[in-house]
């Protein structure tokens, strides 16, 4: 219970803080993004390209088993790339490299007083810490998630191609039936939500680390458990809303 | 060279901005600037359109459905809409309950006339629907921006099952019914079959209709054949020359007195009848 409230107080403070132009501070937001962002993007991309390879053999020898027709790969792949596997794959795999980077990191100043330090000279914590890493992951969240999406599509399209003789023009005109702008908006929104909740609880964790190293090893870890649960949760709820709504 | 934290940040937006782009193409978002007409089409039962339904025309991809409502008028007789290809207002079919609006490209608009007709059909193996346009004749007025056209309602499925169980249902009432009466109908049906089967083959077996029929057969083989020689007679040159003069020849005969003719022929007729 602990841990939710001051997770979703870190949250308010970060919201509080935003319209405030003294926490917009952009070399610390660039420097996170190219962190964050720019340093996941190779990960994330031979990760999500052999995610595509793998869920286009799957969804295709399952559809052939089922159907005895292979017609339906593109819509069905398209869709459960762009509304859940180029989504969720990159920001797991973003909890496990940038979250526990941050936590690792707020956590190690918190055990060697540099936090404290900072309250002493009149800087806010959040404001200086929290608040670009929210932007930048937020940021950073939305890229990776296209980019990731992009990659998978183009290997789903490879593996379409390659194996089940489908021409570039004839997944891409199959793939328009089902897949819309709604699925487009539901990707960045995933994207952009899933990026801004990995810092709030990596730093949650980080700024509440106690004890020596092995506080920060504890923090780290609990720290990525908890995101990761949390962005599995909140799929359930976005995709529960998106089938609603959009 | 060592990029700058900025230029490594702008890449990476740059990229998801193109990225988007592509996606955006890819899926198949219409430019927002390109221009499109936008009308209503009404239905009583619209059969699975949904709101991103393609628009076709001509079997091509033009347009969406971009809006679905429900159109409840206050005085449905004054906005009734009367089907292209009707003949008159269906008292039944007065009020139009759904009303659908789609967006079209402009060069394609060209062909959505007045008397154009919206057919709501079945695409793929899982059965996506879309509107097809027929495109009407040049004649008729091209439908303009925020115009009301009558589609034409597609057949129900459900209502058909359940028509066919109503007459399943009849059918076994009238069986149940006049049970009796149909089974001597299809014993009597057998006995005439029976006694059909026997007769067919006496006739079969009787050499008196083998002859009888052979030489039938035989007089009209010959009499067909003269018919035929005398018809490719007529057809020469000279069979058209005795044409012609018998022709000249009744046309001579025409004017004559018909008195002096019927007398002729009354003692004639006296003189057969005295001898």
């Amino acid at each position: 219970m602990g841990t939710l409230t001051a997770i979703f107080s870190l949250f308010g403070q970060v919201i509080v803080r935003l319209p405030k132009r003294q926490s917009w501070r952009w070399g610390e937001i660039f420097s996170a993004t190219v962190q964050i962002g720019v340093g996941s993007l190779p990960i994330i991309s031979v990760a999500t390209a052999f995610a595509g390879l793998v869920v286009t053999n799957e969804i295709a020898w399952h559809m052939n088993k089922a159907l005895h027709t292979v017609s339906m790969i593109p819509g069905t792949t398209g869709q459960f790339i762009l509304r859940e596997l180029g989504i969720a794959i990159p920001l797991l795999l973003l909890v496990a490299k940038a979250g526990a980077a941050i936590t690792a990191e707020v956590g190690s100043m918190k055990i060697t007083e540099q936090i404290d330090a900072l309250k002493l000279l009149g800087i806010d914590p959040v404001s200086y810490l929290v608040v670009p890493r929210f932007v930048a992951t937020t940021i950073s969240g939305m890229c990776l998630t296209l980019f990731s999406a992009g990659i998978t599509l183009a290997c789903a399209i490879m593996v379409a191609t390659l194996r089940y003789n489908f021409s570039v023009p004839e997944y891409i005109n199959a793939l328009r039936y089902f897949v819309g702008h709604k699925d487009l908006i539901c990707t960045l929104i995933k994207g952009m939500v899933y990026g801004a909740v990995i810092p709030i609880i990596s730093c949650s964790y980080g700024l509440r680390c106690k004890g020596g190293a092995e506080g920060v090893g504890t923090a780290t870890t609990n720290s990525v458990v908890t995101s990761t649960v949390a962005i599995i949760i909140l799929d359930f709820i976005l995709t529960y809303l998106s089938t609603l709504i959009l | 060279m060592k990029l700058s934290n900025e230029t490594k940040v702008g890449g990476l937006i740059l990229g998801t901005i193109l990225l988007a782009i592509a996606f955006a193409w890819l899926v198949g978002i219409q430019n927002p600037f390109s221009k499109s007409v936008e009308f209503y089409v009404t239905y009583n039962f619209a059969g699975g359109i949904e709101v991103g339904s393609p628009v076709r025309m001509s079997g091509i991809k033009v347009g969406k459905v971009e809006k679905i409502s429900f159109f409840t008028p206050a005085d449905p007789k004054s906005v009734a809409i009367k089907e292209p290809g009707s003949d008159g207002f269906d008292a039944e079919k007065s009020i139009v309950p759904l009303r659908i609006k789609v967006s079209i490209r402009k060069d394609a608009a060209v062909g959505a006339r007045k008397d154009s007709r919206f057919y709501v059909n079945l695409a793929g193996i899982i059965g996506e629907r879309y509107i097809e346009i027929m495109p009407g004749s040049m004649s008729a007025p091209q439908i303009q921006a925020g115009e009301s056209v009558a589609g034409v309602d597609p057949p129900r499925i459900d209502q058909l099952i359940s028509q066919s169980f109503d007459l399943a249902g009849k059918i076994k009432d009238f069986i149940e019914q006049n049970k009796g009466d149909i089974t001597r109908s299809i014993e009597l049906l057998y006995k005439l079959s029976g006694n059909l089967n026997k007769t067919l083959a006496w006739v079969d077996k009787s050499a008196v209709f083998k002859t009888d029929l052979s030489k039938l057969i035989e007089n009209l083989i010959s009499i067909t054949t003269d018919v035929k020689r005398i018809t490719d007679k007529a057809h020469t040159k000279d069979g058209e020359k005795t044409l012609k003069l018998l022709y000249d020849l009744l046309w001579r005969l025409e004017p004559l007195d018909s008195k002096n003719i019927r007398e002729f022929f009354q003692k004639e007729g006296m003189k057969v009848h005295l001898f």
